[in-house]
């Protein structure tokens, strides 16, 4: 059960941090790809 | 005559009635008396309060599973089938702005440090005995989101889902009591007297741009969570398109009215006396305050971490919201921020690790879900 178990919070917790880092990468990305947009049209 | 009187007391619930259904009147009624007289998360607690006093209620059958007694039907259709949390999020996603967080992304790092609760809880229930499926359940409260600890439960150990979900949802109004010690002991005066930057704005495009592709990453990272999410995100692209004005009202509002009655009375329903006079529960609710707090310390611990690599400083007191509880926890936040320095304003800036939270909190069930079960 343990061995269960470690697994469990060594693939979950890094696992939520790995998420919502890709999720930072993409907002900033995104910002930048909509301000060069909005730089273009203006 | 005698035996006609005799009869209608044997049919009749008197005869029937036991000394724990009696004293789940007396925690239904400590609910409606809690959702009445204090204000606590009374939209929830008032359906709950008078679904337990009635589910113990002796020989009404209303939990019954065959014939399906009318309580037994909003559970099975509403929360076996998944139904109801998913509905709950959808009209969350059209309530939430997530302008602060798009402005701040790095915040959503505080979302993903305060489900450290989650995980001592999650130890800390093996540790007391629970099975991994019971423990998770019991974890996921301290991600201080109830319909996620709903779904979680109801996946892996549907017999907790009482203890659980009144947990999650009893803490949450709490969380104004809860947090502020926490927060003070982790944190100096300097350090609450940090002011932050003014957000920038966030354009319209990006605000469309944002729940598609966080539905994209997130579903395509934790499958398992894609219910959740995916309802999240597409009550977001209602309130942000600006097109579909009806639907995130209705999304927002009688929805989310319809919905809320009815996972009350489920959950309510759940709380038979032999289900739950049990001292499991009371494990459960201790070990739910657990997550809560190492939640909150989880959060603000990273956001002093990530003040030793960021040029302009964050006040750690926003570290304290990556706990879901929406807006509560981004309020607490802004009034210690108010207390050290009055001119300070964190409700903003708050607000970014609190959606951040639901998130989290979203992706900690999600990888819970698909790992217990294998």
């Amino acid at each position: 059960m343990w061995e269960k178990a470690f697994k469990i919070f060594s693939i979950g917790f890094p696992g939520v941090f790995l998420t919502l880092a890709v999720l930072v990468f993409f907002i900033e990305l995104m910002g930048k790809i909509v301000k060069a947009i909005e730089k273009k049209k203006d | 005559m005698e035996s006609l009187f005799g009869i209608m007391l044997a049919k009749s619930g008197f005869l029937n009635l036991t000394l724990g259904q009696v004293i789940m009147w007396f925690i239904g009624f400590t609910f409606i008396y809690l959702a009445i007289k204090k204000d606590y998360e009374p939209l929830l607690l008032l359906p709950i309060g008078f679904a337990i006093f009635a589910v113990n209620l002796p020989l009404t059958g209303l939990m019954d599973k065959d014939p399906k007694g009318l309580l037994y039907i909003f559970y099975h259709y509403g929360l076996e089938w998944e139904v109801i949390p998913p509905l709950i999020f959808l009209g969350l996603g059209a309530m939430t702005d997530f302008g602060p967080l798009i402005a701040n992304p790095k915040t959503l790092l505080l979302g993903a440090a305060a489900q450290f609760g989650v995980y001592v809880s999650f130890f800390g229930a093996l540790l007391l005995g629970f099975n991994i499926p019971e423990a998770c359940s019991i974890g996921i409260i301290g991600g201080a989101d109830g319909p996620t600890t709903i779904y979680t439960t109801v996946h892996l150990a549907p017999h907790l889902l009482g203890a659980t979900a009144i947990s999650a949802y009893s803490y949450m109004s709490l969380v104004p009591i809860i947090q502020p010690p926490v927060m003070k002991l982790l944190t100096t005066e300097k350090e609450r007297k940090i002011t932050m930057r003014q957000l920038r704005p966030v354009s319209r495009l990006e605000k469309i741009l944002f729940p598609m592709g966080v539905c994209l990453i997130s579903c395509l990272i934790v499958p398992a969570a894609a219910p959740l999410m995916v309802m999240f995100m597409i009550g977001n692209l209602f309130r942000e398109s600006g097109v579909v004005k009806r639907l995130s009202d209705a999304a927002q509002n009688e929805l989310m009215n319809i919905v809320t009655i009815f996972l009350g009375i489920s959950v309510g329903a759940t709380m038979s006396a032999e289900k739950f006079l049990r001292p499991e529960s009371l494990l459960v609710f201790t070990l739910g305050l657990v997550a809560f707090i190492f939640s909150t310390a989880g959060g603000v611990l990273f956001a002093k971490f990530m003040n030793l690599f960021l040029k302009e400083k964050i006040n750690p007191l926003i570290g304290s919201a990556g706990v879901s509880a929406v807006p509560m926890a981004a309020r607490v936040s802004q009034k210690l921020g108010a207390e050290a320095d009055p001119k300070n304003f964190l409700l903003m800036h708050a607000m970014g690790p609190n959606v951040a939270g639901v998130i989290g909190t979203l992706m900690a069930a999600g990888f819970f879900i698909s790992l217990a079960a294998h």
